[in-house]
This record gives structure tokens, C-alpha cells and sequence, in this order.
């Protein structure tokens, strides 16, 4: 199995628990055909506590699936997927691509941050202020805790979904391609502030993306999946980077990597 | 002038009322049966009893149809939006009926229920259900499924995505189909008044029209237009105050 080259029993020092996919499988049901149409086949997948692991597939090869199952959204077919420790359980904080659709209109930018908080049930208004200010920073959303996300533009709002998130205080965080939509300027700032960060979090991270620059970039760990049905195609960790965005595209090691990735989801299929 | 313009519509009012009056001096029209507003305003208050006590029947009525028909609507609406088995069910017949103009159904009502309040009352619910009922559906359909899922990846249950996610993005829905009805349901309770022909507003612009008081006919008819335009700014700024972030333009 491809998903052993990486070590499990490393230790790292987080609050973050493991994640264990065991066979997990996902079909759909087809309308008007007998045979279920399989998107996701006999997955085998461990991520380690405080990893940053970067998904990159083709469009519709099930990874959202896969981010959605983790997080209950979405039923499992077959198999499993387990948390190492399991109590308590772990708190899951979802970034959606469609950042205008997960946001609420009728929020506040403020408000929208505390959304979390506030279905939770913390009943106190200046905790959940508190615990929004802090993040609106983070993300640097000063000065708009009043707009409404209709007033924002899309880079902006997706930051409005990540402080959401954050002040949630998840001990996994699933991104399910959350720079997808955005232009590619935008896209370029916010993947330089994820980094920052992600690192400065020390949580479990699961990162999907169809942009394999991006997962490379973004990734301690990178997965690749192979089209439908979702296989691991291969998986491999990055060592610890500290070379600048400009300096990691240049590097031979960055090609490396890319030319092998794409090579891999280009010889399984038209789709990638 | 300057002052004017700031608010045109009050200008334009003053502009109407101008030609009005101008139209009358000057013999333009036969102030017989378009009596200046003066006149119009003193038989309006020479009968106040009488006029007074159809209007009150009238919205009375009327507002008891605009209100079950409204939650009917919502209550409907909500099912259909929700449930594809309801929708199957329920669109084919909603389109049929909704077909059906709501004036259309009054004489039938008058056969069934045969009482003055009973069938305005459900010929305004039937008109304000059809139009509020799309709104509804609307707003279902509008409800953001990204941010019912992050609900529940927060951990709400069904019933907290329905109070906290549901309910909240409905409400300007709601609202629009309140502002919307306001029109319908005046049309139809004047016209069901008209064909039930005992009482209400509707029976008091006839009654007057036929007896040739055309200065009471035009009092009713003005206080109906006075009525309607302030209930429809009512909502709208209740509209506004409540919901600065929501644009009709989201509906599309």
C-alpha cells in the first residue's frame, strides 16, 4: 500500500487527534441504472496529530467526499473512519469553497464569526465577542466587523469563513478547496496567509485541492488521489520548508515533485 | 423650490391635486362628476358615519384573509420547498388553481358560504395565498445549503438549523410577500364588497356612484388609496430596518 511509505508512530506533540480512514467506501445511487456509481473505493488513509496534508486530485474524484465524511456531513457507504484518541470528541471545523453560500447574509461580519460559538450555545456575548475580535485580526478584517458580507469581496469573505472557523477553535480543520474560487492574485495572498497560519496552530489539517502547486506548497504531506473511484495514487512528505513561495516554484525539488505528480494523474485519465 | 425637489413625491401629489383643481375651475371637466378635492374632502366628512363604518368592515375583512391566507402560504410553502414528495404532489394543482383569478371566485364563495364577511374574507386569502405561496417556495429554496451544512458541522441538530439558518433567512421572504399582498388583497375585498353588494367599501362606491353622490364615491376611493399606501410604506421600512442587508434583487 502506498499510504504505508509514511511513518505512522512518529510522535508529535498536539491536541489534535489521529485520523483513520479503514476501507471507507461511497456510491451513489443512479437514477435509472441498476449498477451504484462508485466514487470512493476501499480507502485506506491515516493522517498523525498537528499533520498539514494537502489532497490534490482531479475535479470529481470524491475528495470533498472524503473531507465531508470525516466531518459527519456526509454517510459512509462502507468502512470507517476513526479519531485516535476518540473522547472527547474532537471538535471539526469545516472551510467551504463556496464561501458565499456558507456565510449568512443577514450576518454582520462579527456575527458571522461567532456563528460557531453561538450555534455551540456560549451564552456569553463578550466571550464570543472576544473570541471573534481575536480571529477578525488574525485573518485582518478590522475595521469590518459591522459589513455585511455582501459588501465584501470574495477574498475577503472566505476570510470571514476561516476567522468562523478558527474562533471555533477545531482540533481538526477540513479545507475543502477554499482558494478554488478566488482569482489567482487573491489566491496567491491567501495561500501566503494560511501558512502563516496553519503554522502558528499546530492542528491536524486536511487541505483539498485540485491545484497541484498549491498542494505542494501548503502540504507538510502530500496525498494524490486517483479519479473515480478515489485510490491513493501516492503520498509523500515534504521536509520542513523555509524557503519564500518564489524560491520553492524555482527549486528542482519543486519540479520534481510536480512533474511526478502530474505525470501520475495525467497517465490515469483524460480527467485531470 | 429647492425644498420641493428634495421630495419629489410630494411634489408630484401637489402637481396631481394642482391639475385636479385646475381642472374643474376651469369647466375642463364636468365638476359634476369630478367635483374639486375641497368638495370631494366635505363629502367625504359629511358622511364620515357611513363611510367610516364600511372601511372599518371592509379592512377588517380584508385583513383576516391576508392573514390566513398568509400563513396558509407559509405553511404550504415551507412543505413544498422542503419535501420533493409534497412538491410532486402539491405543484401540479398549485398551478391550476393558482390560475384562477382570486375576483373570479367570489360568486362561487357566495353560493357556499353565503355571508358577507365569510366570503371576502376567504376570496382574500385565496388571492393573497397564490402570490405569497411563491415567495415561500422562493425563500425555501433560497435557504443556503453551504452555511445548513456548516450549522451542522458545528453541531446543530435539525431543529437548530431550521431556528438558527431556516427561519432567519425566510424572514425578508415573508416580509416581501406581506408588502406584495397589501394591493391584492384591497382589489379583492372591493370587488367581493361590490359583488356581494350588502356592505363594505366596495358596496359604498356603487351605492354612491348610483345615487350620483360622486363626492363620496371619490372620498371612498381616495381613503382606499390612503390606506394601501401607508400600510405598503409600513412594511416596506419595516423592511428596511429589519433587514439592511437583504436586496430584492437577491431573489433572482
Amino acid at each position: 500500500m502506498v499510504g504505508d511509505l509514511v511513518d505512522m508512530t512518529t510522535p508529535k506533540t498536539s491536541s489534535s487527534p489521529a485520523i483513520h480512514l479503514k476501507g471507507v467506501t461511497k456510491t451513489y445511487a443512479r437514477r435509472g441504472q441498476d449498477e451504484d456509481l462508485k466514487i470512493i473505493d476501499s480507502l485506506d488513509l491515516s493522517f498523525r496529530p498537528g499533520e498539514l496534508v494537502t489532497i490534490v486530485g482531479p475535479s470529481g474524484c470524491g475528495k470533498s467526499t472524503i473531507l465531508k465524511m470525516i466531518d459527519g456531513l456526509t454517510p459512509l457507504t462502507g468502512g470507517s473512519i476513526t479519531f485516535e484518541p476518540s473522547s472527547p470528541k474532537p471538535r471539526i471545523g469545516f472551510v467551504f469553497q463556496d464561501y458565499s453560500n456558507a456565510l449568512a447574509p443577514w450576518k454582520t461580519v462579527q456575527k458571522n464569526v461567532e456563528f460557531g460559538l453561538e450555534i455551540e450555545g456560549v451564552a456569553s456575548r463578550t466571550e464570543r465577542a472576544e473570541a471573534a475580535a481575536r480571529y477578525i485580526e488574525m485573518v485582518g478584517l478590522e475595521g469590518f466587523e459591522k459589513a455585511y458580507p455582501r459588501e465584501l469581496s470574495g477574498g475577503m469573505q472566505q476570510r470571514v469563513q476561516l476567522a468562523r472557523v478558527l474562533a471555533f477553535e477545531p482540533d481538526v480543520l477540513l479545507m475543502d478547496e477554499p482558494f478554488g474560487s478566488l482569482d489567482a492574485q487573491i489566491r496567491r495572498v491567501m495561500q501566503e496567509e494560511i501558512r502563516r497560519i496553519l503554522e502558528s496552530l499546530d492542528r491536524t489539517v486536511l487541505f483539498v485541492t485540485h491545484d497541484i502547486e498549491e498542494s505542494l506548497y501548503l502540504g507538510d504531506r502530500t496525498v494524490v488521489l486517483d479519479h473515480r473511484p478515489a485510490r491513493v495514487l501516492t503520498d509523500f512528505e515534504q521536509g520542513e520548508r523555509t524557503s519564500s513561495y518564489e524560491e520553492f516554484v524555482a527549486s528542482n525539488e519543486f519540479r520534481t515533485r510536480y512533474n511526478q505528480v502530474w505525470s501520475l494523474l495525467q497517465r490515469r485519465g483524460d480527467h485531470a | 423650490m429647492r425644498g420641493a425637489l428634495r421630495f419629489p413625491g410630494f411634489t408630484a401629489v401637489a402637481v396631481i391635486l394642482a391639475t385636479w383643481v385646475a381642472a374643474t375651475a376651469t369647466g375642463f371637466v364636468n365638476s359634476e362628476f369630478i367635483p374639486p378635492p375641497h368638495e370631494v374632502l366635505r363629502a367625504g366628512a359629511e358622511d364620515w358615519t357611513n363611510l367610516g363604518a364600511a372601511t372599518v368592515e371592509s379592512m377588517w375583512t380584508a385583513l383576516v384573509g391576508y392573514a390566513v391566507g398568509f400563513g396558509a402560504a407559509v405553511v404550504v410553502g415551507m412543505a413544498v420547498g422542503r419535501y420533493a414528495s409534497v412538491d410532486s404532489w402539491v405543484s401540479g394543482p398549485l398551478d391550476f388553481f393558482r390560475a384562477i383569478p382570486a375576483v373570479a371566485v367570489v360568486p362561487m364563495a357566495l353560493l357556499v358560504l353565503a355571508d358577507s364577511f365569510l366570503v371576502g374574507a376567504f376570496a382574500v386569502a385565496w388571492g393573497c395565498f397564490f402570490l405569497a405561496v411563491i415567495n415561500v417556495i422562493a425563500g425555501v429554496k433560497h435557504i443556503p445549503d453551504t452555511l445548513q451544512d456548516a450549522a451542522r458541522s458545528f453541531g446543530a441538530g435539525e431543529v437548530k438549523v431550521l431556528r438558527k439558518v431556516g427561519i432567519p433567512s425566510l424572514l425578508p421572504y415573508f416580509l416581501s410577500s406581506l408588502r406584495q399582498n397589501v394591493s391584492v388583497a384591497l382589489i379583492v375585498i372591493v370587488v367581493a364588497d361590490m359583488v356581494v353588494g350588502l356592505s363594505g367599501l366596495g358596496f359604498y362606491i356603487l351605492r354612491t356612484q348610483s345615487n350620483a353622490l360622486f363626492g363620496r364615491m371619490y372620498a371612498s376611493i381616495v381613503l382606499i388609496a390612503i390606506i394601501g399606501y401607508v400600510a405598503f410604506r409600513l412594511l416596506e421600512v419595516a423592511q428596511r430596518r429589519l433587514f439592511p442587508w437583504w436586496s430584492e434583487t437577491s431573489l433572482t
